[in-house]
């Protein structure tokens, strides 16, 4: 119990300079920009010709009865329709994300370096502290910081859609859209956010200085980036192309009644992966299980460094 | 008590920083005294369990600093100042000490705010407390690396060169306080100056190039000296160089030396009783003799 609140003790405060100092505050609120800029640019552009087509006509109700739809389910389909071509958009802008892995390191490396510029280190290791829960502590509170200022850019994002949506079309982004999002920024976002992050935490454990600890933190991010691209590269290109393999099984167990309307009109869906190379929940449980095993295996590689070099 | 026994400590492969240390030290407090790079500051870090020993051994408190066990054991009632003491500069004083208080395993709220506003009001910084302490002036920094060391009510408190950077006020406070403390747990205070040992410990150690010189009480250091303190006065000339020149003062007869060695006309000479500061001098001369003819 007592080791817990001194590893909280050390999160919070980390929490704390993390808001202070700002980078990771920034980084993180730069990625969620531009990855939900990028999402809305798409529909945004689109949203005057959807707005005017969604208007029924007697033409337009008599051709659909030729694809055997009625009036009611078009309406559905121009509500979910509107709503895959944020999931459509996806496809470029999620790109964006990467950037987490690539920029995350650099700032999260002077974590640790800050302590000892500022000759904190040394009092930190004379209380009954382990190297153990230093490095829990710090990685914690780094986490804390760019989980929630990634949670704050994910509720910014649909706060933003829902008053353009409500406001042009009366209707907002539709359940599976939305769940889709959602379950991109948990299943692939988030992961992501967390590897950028500890990997740049523990860079920081080899260096005295912060700015030591940036060209590393630099490796570590392109390392980060290649890794993550080769590694977790899904088995098929869609659209504009699928970006790994989390995202890709997400797009593939992607359906919205719009889809299922297309479907009955003969048309190809603009992110049919159905007749690609299917990827199952083991394959994604696989992934996870290797950042988790990579995280733990660095982690304890700090943590014996620590304990070699420092006696801490 | 603290029983350090042939302790050693090699930086690469090369750097003696400790030859051979066998110390005992008790309760209250106890000063340890030496040059810049004598090795005190590698003793004190291998006393808080900072650094491991090459060899020997270090019991603190009964516990073995070189064991995990014993280190946290060790460090779960130890306060310690460094000489280099880093606050972070965007806390204030009270969040800083709250965070170091929680480190040392003061979980209970309430007792955590006790403790820090007591140590606040002990060192003088509560008027300060909620300033951010990159306002600080360096004394104040100084005390409040005392407040930090004195959370969790230490049995032992290590201050490593506690009033290095301080005004003369800040230093006798800071003395007067560590003496106080040292009634209710064992205090060593390390330092090259030795006024501050001199006015505040009963028991002291002097260490010079890894090694102790001289171990007890400042009266038996000082009465090593005796005899070997002499005051005198010249129209400008300075005494041979087989003396050490303690302090030079302009009289009005000419220039007087208080110098410590055997004068070459004694009759010119007054022997003077000692100061604790003599003693040391006196014990850092014969040191180096015995290296000059030892090599």
């Amino acid at each position: 119990m007592q080791t817990i609140r001194q590893v909280l003790a050390i999160a919070h405060t980390e929490f704390r300079f993390d808001f202070r100092r700002g980078s990771p505050v920034a980084v993180t609120a730069i990625i969620g920009l531009l990855v939900s800029a990028g999402i809305l640019v798409g529909p945004l552009t689109e949203l005057s010709i959807w707005a005017a087509n969604s208007i029924m006509t007697p033409e337009k109700i008599e051709k659909l009865a030729s694809f055997g739809l009625t009036a009611a389910e078009w309406s559905i389909y121009f509500r979910d329709g509107f709503s895959d071509i944020f999931v459509a958009s996806t496809m470029l802008a999620w790109f964006g994300i990467f950037l987490a892995l690539l920029l995350l390191p650099i700032v999260a490396s002077a974590s640790i370096p800050a302590d000892r510029q500022f000759g904190v280190s040394e009092l930190l290791r004379t209380t009954p502290i382990t190297g153990f829960d230093y490095l829990a502590g710090k990685l914690l509170g780094m986490l804390a910081t760019v989980i929630l200022i990634g949670a704050i850019m994910l509720a910014l994002f649909f706060a933003v859609t829902e008053l353009v949506l409500f406001s042009s079309l009366h209707y907002g982004l539709s359940a599976s859209a939305s769940l889709f999002l959602i379950k991109l920024s948990l299943l692939d976002g988030l992961p992501m956010l967390i590897w950028g992050t500890a990997v740049g935490v523990l860079v920081g454990v080899f260096f005295r200085t912060r700015r030591a600890a940036i060209f590393p933190g630099m490796l570590a991010g392109g390392a980060s980036l290649v890794g993550w691209a080769y590694a977790f590269r899904a088995p098929a290109q869609g659209f504009f192309g699928v970006l790994d393999l989390a995202y890709y099984y997400l797009l593939q167990n992607y359906h919205s009644s719009a889809m299922a309307l297309e479907s009955r009109m003969g048309f190809h869906y603009m992110f049919d992966l159905a007749s690609s190379p299917s990827v199952g929940i083991g394959q994604l449980a696989m992934m996870y299980l290797a950042l988790i095993a990579m995280i733990a295996l660095i982690f304890a590689f700090t943590r014996l460094w620590l304990q070699w070099k420092e006696n801490f | 008590m603290i029983t350090v026994s042939h302790l050693t400590k090699t930086y690469g492969k090369k750097v003696q920083a400790l030859r051979g240390v066998d110390l005992e030290i008790g309760a209250g407090m106890f000063g340890l005294v030496g040059p810049n790079g004598a090795g005190k500051t590698t003793l004190m870090r291998i006393l808080a369990g900072l650094l491991r020993p090459t060899s020997g051994k270090v019991s603190v408190l009964g516990n073995d600093v070189t064991t995990r066990q014993g280190k946290l054991a060790v460090k779960s009632v130890l306060g310690y100042l460094p000489q280099e003491l880093g606050l972070y500069p965007d806390l204030t004083a009270r969040e800083f000490l709250e965070y170091v208080a929680l480190l040392k395993g003061m979980t209970s709220r309430v007792q955590r705010n006790k403790q820090v506003n007591e140590t606040l009001e002990l060192v003088g910084l509560a008027g300060d407390a909620r300033r951010k302490m990159r306002t600080f002036s360096g004394g104040m920094k100084r005390r409040v690396g005392i407040a930090q060391a004195l959370l969790g009510k230490p049995q032992l408190l290590i201050v490593d060169e506690p009033t290095s950077g301080l005004d003369p006020e800040e230093r006798v406070r800071l003395r007067n306080l560590l003496a106080e403390l040292s009634a209710s747990c064992t205090v060593i205070l390390s330092t090259h100056i030795v006024e501050d040992v001199s006015q505040s410990c009963n028991d002291l150690a002097v260490i010079n190039l890894g090694q102790v010189l001289f171990r007890g009480g400042p009266g038996a250091l000082i009465a090593q000296a005796r005899g070997c303190v002499w005051t005198l006065v010249t129209t400008g000339e300075r005494p041979g160089a087989a003396l050490t020149v303690v302090s030079t003062m302009q009289i009005q007869d000419g220039v007087q030396y208080r110098v410590i060695g055997t004068p070459s006309d004694a009759s010119k000479a007054v022997s003077v009783e000692p100061s604790l500061e003599d003693g040391y001098i006196w014990l850092m001369q014969q040191s180096r003799l015995e290296q000059v003819s030892g090599s």
